[in-house]
């Protein structure tokens, strides 16, 4: 499902880049820019949700590191380019003698603050997860190396977890 | 293919005295590796940018979770010097929180 919703916003935030490079100088009717508007809006309501998906597996499941990059990178886009996108669509409208209201802009306007406030914490999750590692500490590997020639190792398996869901000690 | 997980002792003392994490924060790290390490140990072993040097039987592969509001992230290295057996062994934990 959110591998949907990662793959449209990254589709859909290239087809409006595209598109309003397109119409670029063009006093554009009201259906056209409507559309637009529309698509900025779709685009800014998916971000949101998929954002609250990530934040809901962050706490629940995690991710992998370099799965929650590329995750995070395109949702930064998406939000970057609604942000801009919508002063952009201002523009136009202005141009083609359209109230902010008659283009539909308010429904968006309305999603700005929460795509701000997402903003840095998604920026917060890409740089984690994309942090060079630090170096290993050679002596704790080799200590495991040891440790586990000798036996001295625990199963990490579901009866485990159990185990300690159970409240046996780590 | 699904493998079997072991956690050597060091790796285990670790976590036991890490700080910083809750209960829950321990149980979602564990749970999370052993997802990673069972379902997607194939992908890791197959990626030779996660070997720690080249022909090492270690790689390196990364955890992203939140705990009571705060984002961890876990370096960890296993081996595969017994993944002819089913096996991968858990030989390293780095858990760092984030800014």
């Amino acid at each position: 499902m959110t591998a949907l919703l990662i793959e449209t916003t990254r589709d859909l935030t290239t087809r409006l880049g595209e598109e309003l490079k397109r119409r670029k100088g063009e006093r554009l009717q009201r259906q056209v820019l409507r559309s637009l508007v529309l698509g900025a809006d779709a685009l800014a309501g998916i971000i949101l949700s998929a954002w609250a998906w990530v934040r809901e597996t962050l706490e629940e499941e995690g991710f992998e590191g370099r799965e929650l990059a590329r995750k995070c990178q395109v949702l930064l886009d998406g939000i970057d380019w609604v942000l801009a996108g919508y002063e952009r669509l201002l523009e136009m409208a202005e141009e083609s003698g359209l109230t902010p209201k008659a283009a539909g802009l308010h429904e968006l306007e309305a999603k700005l603050p929460a795509l701000r406030e997402a903003r840095p914490q998604v920026a917060e999750a890409l740089a984690l997860a994309t942090r060079p590692p630090r170096p290993v500490d050679e002596r704790a590997l080799a200590e495991s190396r040891t440790a586990l020639d000798r036996g001295e190792f625990v199963p990490l398996d579901d009866e485990y977890l159990a185990r300690l869901r159970a409240g046996e000690d780590f | 293919m699904a493998y079997t997980v072991h956690m050597a002792e060091p790796v285990r003392a670790y976590l036991r005295t890490l700080t910083g994490l809750t209960r829950q924060g321990r149980l979602s790290l564990l749970a999370g590796i052993l997802g990673l390490l069972r379902d997607h140990g194939d992908a890791f072993r197959s990626d030779p940018s996660r070997r720690l040097a080249s022909g090492s039987p270690h790689f390196r592969f990364d955890y992203l979770f939140s705990d009571a509001g705060r984002l961890w992230r876990a370096d960890c290295v296993a081996a595969d010097s017994a993944a002819v057996y089913g096996v991968l062994q858990l030989v390293y934990l780095d858990c760092q929180p984030g800014t």
